[in-house]
Parts: C-alpha cells; sequence; structure tokens
C-alpha cells in the first residue's frame, strides 16, 4: 500500500470573497509524481500555495508528514525544510552568484564546513548539468539555465519534497524532454515526492504517477487518478485536455 | 463618422444592416433594434447585410447579441444570408461566446444561491474591526502594524545573538551608503551652508554683528542642517534604493523563495538595511556637519572682515559637545525611518510593473515626511531639556 506524504482534507480557497477552489480531498503518494492541471485560472498555483506555506486556507487542512501545516493562519515553519519550491521565474536570487544561491540553505541549515558546501554545490549543478557555472550570475544564463539552477537550489537541502510551479512554462521542446528526464531522476535516485502544477500534456502523459484536475467552473477536483484514467474520463473537458496535447 | 443603419423589417421577418458596422462608426442603431426584438413576438427573424456595407469585427460582436437575444426568446436566427467569411468569423466564437455568457448567468445564479449563504453567514457573524481588516485601508493598516511587530522583534532577536545575515550583503550595504554617498553629500551640505551663511549676514550686517555668523553657522548646521540635509539625501538616494532592490525581488518571488527556505526576510534582507544606516548615518552626519561648517566660513571670511582666526575661535567658543550630540542623535532616529520605509514599501510592494516605482516614490515622501517631523519632535524636546 501506497504511504501519503501529503493529505489534503475539505480544503477550501478564497481570494477576499471570490471562490477559488472548494472541497478538496486528495493525498499524495511519498516518491510519486503528482499533478496538478486544469484550465487557465481554474487556481491551480493558489493550490499549490496552500500545500507550499503561502496562502492560508479559508478553511480545511493541509498535513504533511502527518503534521498540520497550517495553525491559526501561520505556516508551521519547521515543516519548510521538508519541502522546497521551484517557482514559476526561477526566483534565483539576483544579486548572488549561482554558487551562493545553492550554498545558502546549507549554511543557513547545516554544520558543514565551507568547503563540503562548495563540493555539494557542484554535486548539485553537475545533477542539473550547470556543473561550471558557479560563479555566474542568474542573469548571465538562458531560462532554461535558470530553471535548472533553481532546480539546483531547490535539492539542496535534498527534501523529502518538491514543488514545480510551471517548470515548463516558456521552455523549448528539448528543454522540456530534458527537464522531464531529471524531474524522474530525481524521484527515482534521491527519492523525492514530486508536486507538478503544469499544462504541458505532454510531459504529464510522460512522468506523472498521478494527475489531479481542477475545474474551472466547479471550482472543485474534477478527476484524480493515473493518466491512463484521466483519458478515458467521463468529462469531456478533461478528455479535451489530453487529446489537445 | 460614418453610420450603420439597422431596420427591423416586421413584415418580412427580417433585419437589415446597411452602412457601415465597422469598430469606427457610429452603430448606435442596433440599439433600438435589439429594443424592438424584445417588444415583439416572433418565431423567426432572418438577418441580412447589405452588399456594399462594410463590416468588421463589431458587426460580429453584434450578430452574437442578437443570437444571444433570439436563444433568451426563442427565436430562430437564421444568419444564412450573411456573407460567407462573417459566418466564418461568427463560427469561431459563437459557441465560446454564448458558452461564457451562460456560464456567467450560471455563476451569477450560483452565487446567488451558494456563495450568498457564504456572505451573508459571514455578514452576520464579522464584526466591524474584521471588516475594517477586510477592506483596503484595514489591510495597508495591518500591513505596516504586523511589519513594525515584526521588525521590532527582529531586533530584540539581534541584540540575543540569535539573527543571521550574511556578512558580505552587509558590508556591500555599508559601503553603498558611505562611500558611493559622499560626493551628492559634499555638494547638498556645502551649498546649506552657503545659503545659512548668506542669509545670517544679511540680518547680522545690520546690527554689526558679523561675528556671530559663527555661531549662527555653526548652531544650524551642527544641531540640524547637517544631520536634516545628510537624510535627506540619503531617502532619495539609499531608501528609494532599498525600495527598488526589495520590490524588485518581491516581484521576482525572490522574497518568497527566501521563505520557501524558512529563511525570514525580515532577517535576512531588513535588518542589514536597518543596521546599515544606523551605523553609517552618524558618520555621514559628522561629514555633512565640517563641510557645512567650511562653507560658511568660506563664505563669511571671503565676504566681511572676519579672519578665519577669528571665526574659528568664535566657533569653538560658542559650540559645545552636546551641539554636536544633538545632530548625531537626530541622524540615527533618520537612518532608522529611511531604512525602515525602504523596506517596508519595497517588501510590501506589488507585482505589478508599476509597483516598484511606486514603492520608491512612497519611500522618499513618508521618509521625508517623518523625519521632518522626528526633527522638529527632537528640536522642541532638547530646547526644552536645554541640552
Amino acid at each position: 500500500m501506497n504511504e501519503s506524504i501529503i493529505k489534503v482534507e475539505n480544503l477550501r480557497l478564497q481570494h477576499g470573497t471570490k471562490l477559488i477552489q472548494k472541497d478538496l480531498n486528495f493525498s499524495i503518494n511519498r516518491k510519486e509524481i503528482f499533478t496538478i492541471m486544469g484550465p487557465s485560472g481554474c487556481g491551480k498555483s493558489t493550490v499549490l500555495k496552500a500545500l507550499t506555506g503561502f496562502l492560508p486556507p479559508t478553511t480545511g487542512e493541509v498535513f504533511i508528514e502527518n503534521k498540520k501545516l497550517w495553525r491559526n493562519g501561520i505556516a508551521d515553519s519547521s515543516l519548510k525544510n521538508s519541502f522546497a519550491v521551484l517557482f514559476q521565474n526561477s526566483a534565483l536570487w539576483s544579486y548572488m552568484t549561482i554558487e551562493e544561491n545553492i550554498s545558502l540553505p546549507l549554511q543557513r541549515f547545516t554544520k558543514l564546513s565551507k568547503a563540503m558546501i562548495a563540493k555539494i554545490v557542484k554535486y548539485k549543478l553537475s545533477l542539473v548539468n550547470l556543473a561550471g557555472y558557479e560563479s555566474y550570475y542568474p542573469y548571465e544564463l538562458s531560462g532554461g539555465m535558470q530553471r535548472r539552477a533553481a532546480l539546483a537550489r531547490a535539492l539542496a537541502l535534498d527534501p523529502e519534497i518538491l514543488f514545480f510551479d510551471e517548470p515548463h512554462a516558456g521552455l523549448d521542446p528539448i528543454t522540456i524532454r530534458n527537464l522531464d528526464e531529471l524531474i524522474v531522476s530525481i524521484k527515482d535516485n534521491l527519492g523525492a515526492t514530486i508536486v507538478l502544477v503544469t499544462h504541458e500534456i505532454g510531459s504529464i502523459k510522460r512522468i506523472s504517477d498521478n494527475v489531479l484536475f481542477l475545474d474551472n467552473v466547479q471550482k472543485t477536483l474534477l478527476e484524480l487518478g493515473p493518466v491512463d484514467v484521466l483519458m478515458k474520463s467521463k468529462y469531456n473537458k478533461v478528455q479535451d485536455f489530453f487529446n489537445a496535447g | 463618422m460614418s453610420k450603420g443603419i439597422a431596420f427591423l423589417d416586421l413584415k418580412n421577418k427580417e433585419i437589415l444592416f446597411s452602412g457601415n458596422w465597422t469598430i469606427w462608426s457610429d452603430i448606435q442603431a442596433i440599439k433600438k433594434v435589439s429594443d424592438d426584438i424584445k417588444k415583439i413576438n416572433l418565431s423567426s427573424l432572418t438577418v441580412r447585410l447589405e452588399n456594399n456595407s462594410k463590416w468588421d469585427s463589431a458587426f460580429v460582436v453584434i450578430l452574437l447579441d442578437i443570437l444571444k437575444l433570439g436563444n433568451k426568446y426563442k427565436i430562430e436566427i437564421n444568419l444564412n444570408s450573411l456573407p460567407e467569411k462573417v459566418l466564418k468569423l461568427l463560427d469561431l466564437s459563437k459557441e465560446k461566446y454564448l458558452e461564457q455568457e451562460q456560464s456567467l448567468q450560471d455563476s451569477s445564479k450560483s452565487k446567488a444561491s451558494t456563495e450568498n449563504i457564504d456572505i451573508t453567514e459571514a455578514k452576520t457573524e464579522e464584526t466591524l474591526l474584521q471588516k475594517f481588516i477586510k477592506s483596503d485601508s484595514g489591510k495597508k493598516l495591518y500591513d505596516f502594524i504586523s511589519f513594525f511587530g515584526d521588525w521590532l522583534y527582529a531586533h530584540l532577536l539581534l541584540f540575543q545573538g540569535k539573527v543571521k545575515f550574511r556578512s558580505k550583503d552587509y558590508f556591500e550595504l555599508l559601503r553603498n551608503s558611505s562611500v558611493e554617498a559622499l560626493p551628492i553629500i559634499t555638494l547638498i551640505s556645502f551649498l546649506s551652508g552657503v545659503v545659512l551663511a548668506y542669509v545670517g549676514l544679511v540680518q547680522l550686517e545690520t546690527f554689526g554683528a558679523e561675528i556671530l555668523i559663527a555661531n549662527l553657522i555653526g548652531f544650524g548646521v551642527l544641531r540640524d542642517m547637517g544631520a536634516l540635509m545628510a537624510a535627506v539625501v540619503m531617502s532619495g538616494r539609499t531608501g528609494a534604493s532599498y525600495a527598488a532592490q526589495l520590490g524588485t525581488m518581491n516581484s521576482n518571488d525572490e522574497i518568497d523563495a527566501l521563505s520557501s527556505f524558512n529563511i525570514n526576510p525580515m532577517h535576512f534582507l531588513v535588518l542589514p538595511r536597518t543596521l546599515a544606516l544606523i551605523f553609517m548615518m552618524p558618520l555621514l552626519t559628522v561629514y555633512a556637519d565640517i563641510i557645512g561648517l567650511i562653507a560658511g566660513a568660506v563664505i563669511a571670511c571671503s565676504t566681511t572682515n572676519i579672519s578665519i582666526t577669528e571665526y574659528y575661535t568664535q566657533t569653538v567658543y560658542a559650540l559645545g559637545v552636546n551641539d554636536f550630540l544633538v545632530g548625531i542623535v537626530k541622524s540615527v532616529a533618520f537612518g532608522i525611518v529611511i531604512a525602515f520605509f525602504g523596506c517596508y514599501y519595497g517588501i510590501n510592494s506589488g507585482k505589478k510593473a508599476q509597483d516598484v516605482g511606486n514603492s520608491a516614490t512612497h519611500t522618499v515622501v513618508t521618509s521625508i515626511v517623518f523625519i521632518v517631523i522626528f526633527d522638529a519632535i527632537f528640536t522642541v524636546f532638547f530646547s526644552l531639556v536645554k541640552f
């Protein structure tokens, strides 16, 4: 039986009085690639924010490793080092070099020596095929390279869970495929659980173990399951998404 | 402006469009036709467009509205006589447009039936304070108080040695708010000294008390102008730069990225900036004081018979350490004000393109206002305690 690492119960998200999503109940299994998809504006990224401690739920609970993430609208900071977030626009700290970007979390939260941190940075960069780019600043790298550098930073503390917000946006097909291979490799080799928010149907079909489809009209979960099940969904909207890809 | 003419022919059960039906034409005529369609009782209507009529997407939108009316009032709308290109354009958007209209209606209905329950419940439960907190001004006040609380708490933790930030960042901030600020501070302080000297001399010469210009400039520069001018320059230079840096980091999700690693942006970004200005403002003020005094001396000695030795002796005689300290105390407060508002507006800047610019503007304006307020408070206070 699969062990769940994230559990969402009766989640309801609002911006002010505007409803984003409601009645969300799902679990994410350990060491799986879980994709959140749906039409533009359905609230995928908002759901991700609630899972990563950036947006408190209006009602409902998010459990990570069986611990409540939210208490009185404040995210439990002790849980934050068990996961990392890869932001849509990479969000690398622009005034730091790539090496400093990756070493900062290691300096803050470990007692490793400088030499060891430097070695770890090199290793993480080689994992994402960016060895040798330590001294570069983010603006000196292309979009795809920045995305990979941000992934190396996200991997810095070997998190249990990796959240990706639209990692494929704006990338060419080859870079997308390489990124997918990297994501699968991280899951297989580092044993991380991957939560993706993406529109990239090709990637979803290639790498997702389970998919959550959010609806923008009913404003709730429409389908949940493996890709092949969703491709035969009773909902035309879900099928259309997969056929369009 | 060319006109579009629409005519509802009840006899032939058709709407005839003629003239220009483009976004550049006067197409008000459709309103009357639409109103007429709502009033009459017809089972079908044919839409026709005169051959020499001009049309563009505005006409397609009008047709979509007619189709919507047809749906609503159960009138079959026949579009077959329209040009093929119009029909193709219509086909591209018809389904989605009508679907969107339908879903808008549905959602407003469901809002009324379901969401309103939540809102009504919320309304009955919400106190006046909660309503205020949810309003724009309430949110801003809440953000400010919460930032101020976090800021104070971060300083408390700093004294307990529980805050870590990169020394490299701190020294870079020190450099940025010191050496790089010197040229502009030199210019402004020198000119303030010149102005003070000229204004003072005009009055003192009438009493034959030119020598007292040394007292006037000494008091003015040390107790007030040195710190004030340095603060105004630093709020426009460093305060705005803090707001822009942090605002840009905010819009690029870099601040969220720090939080995602459990690194407190207040400790990592705000504290070093505040400390940099707390440390640098007194030094810049001492520098501004020296430049201001030199400027005063240059003007006084070059425009009157006072010698530089007399001027120096009079200055040393007139001023005390307390005058110097008043300026230093003020400068620390001004440094805190500039760093606080620069960081507050930067971190709370929105994600839109203009937000970074706005946060820099708000920083400069608010900082200068508070600098003047604090200056007045300190001046009155030191005068009352005779310091």
